[in-house]
């Protein structure tokens, strides 16, 4: 017998009194203004939010946060390793999530997956008509969508494991900047 | 009203006073109190200690006590908690009461004739706490309450105070306090340290085996912070 | 060597006491944080009454949902592996990395693959594991194991980091700037990313719906890891499964709060399908879990996301730090684990607790641990694990208690030695006195006074 069918038969052979499935749970809206709540978070995961009317205002401002730092708007199938010099890569995500300030990105939107993670500082950007108020939404939002990888990302990387002292700038990302577009 | 004083072994070997404050008090408060003579102990010890399985005759002893009165009654959270979720009868798991639950509850008290003019610090015994929610817990997402300070409101004079930490275990813990001796005791400073940084001249709790515990190090220290048992604050008069 | 019980490796980690205090102090503020984060949830015991009940419906229905698990996974292009114990998975991992014919690989945090070994079985067959978690690393190169499954090296302060990173990363002797620190690790760990063509992660959840499996991180080592190699191999607990995708709108916004006050952890990673031209294995590890499921008693342990609300809210772990615990996972979820692998060598485990129950209160997946450590007590003593002198002690205090005439006797007699007393028993040098005095005895027991007085 293999082990699989080892491990199934000694799990099947323990009865466990059933118990049903819950069903769905309905999030209850946190705040009135989904708008705010986010921009709350995200100050709370440390991320500079930049609020413009579209994307291409925010060049600017951008400019003026990352002084003579060149910024990469990458194509797909970059090749991971290469991505590591990249100092600012700009990216598009999908939607973000108001209670946390985490931001839905997957293989539609990522150059390579490693990017979001590889490259020393990371711009998203995101239009604030694709703002959900808690994860709850969120993942009803994501649905059954096929992706072979998606990341809830929320601030630039952080570590605290020395004396629990916040470190922003782990592995990930050592910052990040949102994008926040009025369409 | 027929009461039973329940009065845990230790309470009644050591701490006398606290029994017959809680006689006074129920009497006081028109209960027909009864105390049942060849009372021995709950049983807790030896459950605690993993030793359940041998408590039978206890169990039976205490039955034989204790059956028979509407209420049995007891100063002592963690005793009382053992009782409601061991014990083999269900009449005597289903009447059993923590003296102050009981007041709040049962008698629904609305004044006491007491007088107590002392700053206390309230020390919140965790099975009475988190067991028995003589008061609301702070890990938990509800609203503020508690029992025993409803009751401490109702005695002139009296000013309490929480530690920092509301409602940090002592470390008394039964056999833990010499099994575990060294974090016992630690636990036990710590609590009294932020008692003592709120400039109290009591600690005072529901559950007298968590006091002894901390007596013991107060009086090792040479403190003149002492320890009471709720029930001697609610029975103190002028 | 003579392993040391928790009581006696607490005693001397309290010795240093200024360390324990800052141990105390920063655990507690770690619980504090949590406090504050679930308190801002409206919902926050709704949502740790609805995780509850999504884990014990996976748990009536454990088989189903890894079957259903692996054949969506495999669908995915996903290797599947199963190992019955630590041994084969460590075998299963082993295999894996040799067919691809490499010595170094990266590893994210997975306390799967502590439970099992995995970083010494590997090393004593020539692979160079690099843990790439920063607490990890640092106590890999100390030589030591995590003593916090979240907060690997919280017992540890900035100045032995430093002179760790001066002897291996040649930092700058005497420098424990945190900030400082952990670039030093990220330039040197990015090194390895770069390098490392095998990546092993944990798993928080797997989603059997879809095959998927999700593993978070704050510093983005898991993705870096994964992303950058060629096979990524993820390795799981058998009850890391949920039923549904929608489920981890559930358990992820109960897990980061609970585990730091974190809103969510940075990263929150679904994969479900390799990389073009990467190879994706996943082991799925029984290990005692399908033994453990059979225990009435103990089954709800299994509900654990390893958050580690429990350590940090435990005042017995802040002040006894993880490695009392002698096991891979510490603190109270470890001590109801623990006696599944080896009631013998953890039956000071269940002890190791005042029963406070904040634990339980904590627990986002509502595991009623301070009942479970009453309950291995229970087991363990009728197993007969306990020392000689505690059960006569024991049997001693039950035949007194059910004989009230003998009780009155031995209370009017030995009130001044008390030695029969409950938690004092068959103790020559009683412990109680090290550090505490006892109560004046009185003149008159209650019943006593009782007779005197009112009869
Ligand atoms: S037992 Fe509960 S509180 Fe402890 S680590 Fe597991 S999920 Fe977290």
């Amino acid at each position: 017998m293999s082990s699989r069918e080892e491990i199934i038969k000694a799990l099947q052979e323990v009865k466990v009194p059933a118990k049903a499935y819950p069903g769905a749970f309905t999030a209850q809206v946190i705040g009135e203004d989904t708008l705010a709540d986010f921009l709350y978070s995200m100050q709370v995961v440390s991320t500079t939010v930049i609020q413009v009317k579209e994307a291409a205002d925010a060049s600017p401002a951008l400019d003026k946060h990352f002084p003579n730092m060149e910024r990469v708007h990458l194509n797909p199938l970059a090749d991971g390793l290469s991505l590591a010099d990249i100092d600012v890569l700009e990216i598009e995500g999908d939607f973000g999530v108001a209670e946390n300030g985490a931001i839905w990105l997957d293989d539609s939107n990522l150059p390579h997956r490693v990017a979001p993670f590889i490259c020393q500082h990371l711009v998203i950007y995101l239009s604030q008509n694709n703002l959900l108020p808690t994860l709850q939404e969120a993942y009803i939002r994501l649905g059954d969508k096929q992706t072979g990888f998606g990341v809830f990302l929320s601030g630039p990387s952080k570590t605290a494991d020395i004396e629990q002292s916040l470190v922003i700038g782990a592995h990930g990302a050592r910052s990040l900047v949102v994008v926040l577009t009025e369409c | 009203m027929r009461v039973a004083l329940f009065v845990p072994c230790y309470i009644d070997q050591f701490y006398p006073q606290v029994a017959i404050a809680s006689l006074e008090l129920l009497e006081k408060l028109g209960c027909e109190v009864t105390v049942p003579a060849q009372q021995t102990c709950c049983g807790q010890p030896m459950a605690n200690s993993g030793f359940a399985h041998i408590t039978g005759g206890c169990d039976t002893n205490f039955e034989t006590n204790f059956s028979g009165f509407d209420y049995i009654v007891g100063p002592s959270g963690s005793c009382v908690l053992h009782l409601k979720e061991h014990h083999p009868d269900a009449k005597i798991r289903a009447s059993v009461y923590e003296i102050c639950e009981f007041l709040v509850d049962v008698l629904k008290v609305k004044s006491l004739p007491a007088y107590f003019p002392h700053k206390v610090g309230l020390h919140q015994s965790c099975h009475g706490q988190r067991g028995l929610r003589i008061s609301s817990m702070t890990e938990l997402n509800e609203k503020p309450f508690s029992k025993l300070t409803y009751l401490l409101d109702l005695v002139e004079g009296c000013e309490w105070k929480y530690p920092e930490r509301q409602d940090e275990c002592c470390g008394f813990g039964g056999t833990f306090c010499v099994t575990e001796e060294a974090v016992s005791v630690k636990m036990g400073q710590d609590r009294i340290q932020e008692h003592q940084a709120n400039e109290v001249e009591y600690i005072v709790g529901a559950d007298t085996s968590c006091l002894m515990h901390m007596e013991g190090i107060l009086k090792r220290s040479a403190s003149n912070v002492g320890v009471k048992h709720i029930v001697e604050i609610l029975n103190a008069h002028a | 060597m003579h392993m040391l019980s928790h009581a006696e490796a607490s005693e001397k980690f309290i010795a240093n006491q200024e360390r324990t205090d800052w141990h105390d102090d920063t655990l507690w503020f770690v619980r504090a944080k949590r406090d504050k984060a679930s308190k801002l949830l409206p919902e926050w015991e709704a949502l740790r009454e609805q995780a509850s009940q999504i884990k014990e419906h996976m748990l009536s229905n454990l088989p189903q949902y890894l079957l259903e698990f692996e054949a969506n996974a495999q669908a995915n292009g996903v290797q599947v592996h199963w190992a019955k114990d630590a041994h084969e998975h460590n075998e299963i991992v082993y295999s894996i990395i040799q067919k691809h014919g490499d010595k170094a690989l990266v590893k994210s945090k997975s306390m799967l693959t502590e439970e099992c070994h995995l970083n010494a079985y590997l090393e004593q067959r020539g692979i160079d594991v690099v843990d790439t978690d920063l607490g990890e690393r640092i106590v890999q190169f100390r030589k030591e194991v995590p003593s916090h499954i979240v907060l690997p090296a919280i017992h540890l302060k900035k100045e032995d980091v430093g002179e760790t990173f001066h002897q291996h990363l040649g930092t700058p002797k005497g420098n424990k700037d945190p900030q400082f620190l952990t670039e030093a690790a990220r330039i040197h760990l990015r090194e390895k990313f770069l390098e490392a063509k095998v990546a092993i992660t944990g798993v928080n959840f797997a989603v059997a719906e879809t095959g998927e499996f999700v593993v978070c991180t704050n510093e983005g080592n898991a993705d870096m890891g994964a992303h950058l190699s060629d096979v990524h191999i993820a390795c799981m607990g058998i009850e890391k499964i949920i039923p549904k995708r929608q489920d981890l709108g559930v358990f992820l916004r109960l897990l980061a709060r609970s585990a730091t006050g974190q809103l969510i952890t940075t990263y929150s990673s679904h994969f479900a399908k390799p990389r073009a031209g990467q190879e994706m294995h996943i082991v799925l590890v029984d290990n005692g879990r399908s033994r453990q499921l059979a225990r009435d008693e103990f089954r709800n342990s299994l509900k654990c996301i390893r958050c580690a609300a429990c350590f940090n809210t435990c005042p017995v772990y802040r002040r006894s730090g993880g490695h009392s615990y002698h096991q891979p996972v510490a603190g109270p979820i470890g001590s109801i684990l623990a006696p599944n692998f080896d009631k013998k060598a953890n039956v000071d485990l269940p002890f190791a607790s005042t029963l406070c129950g904040s634990c339980s209160n904590v627990c986002p997946v509502k595991i009623n641990i301070h009942e479970q450590l009453w309950f291995w007590r229970q087991d363990l003593m009728k197993e007969g694990l306990a020392p000689a002198g505690k059960v006569l002690g024991m049997k001693f205090m039950a035949w007194m208690m059910a004989n009230p005439t003998i009780f009155r006797m031995a209370g009017g007699m030995g009130r001044k030695v008390m030695n029969w007393f409950p938690f004092l028993v068959n103790n020559g040098l009683n412990p109680w006195y090290k550090q505490r005095e006892m109560p004046a005895p009185p003149k008159q027991s209650f019943q006593e006074w009782y007779k005197s007085n009112r009869l």
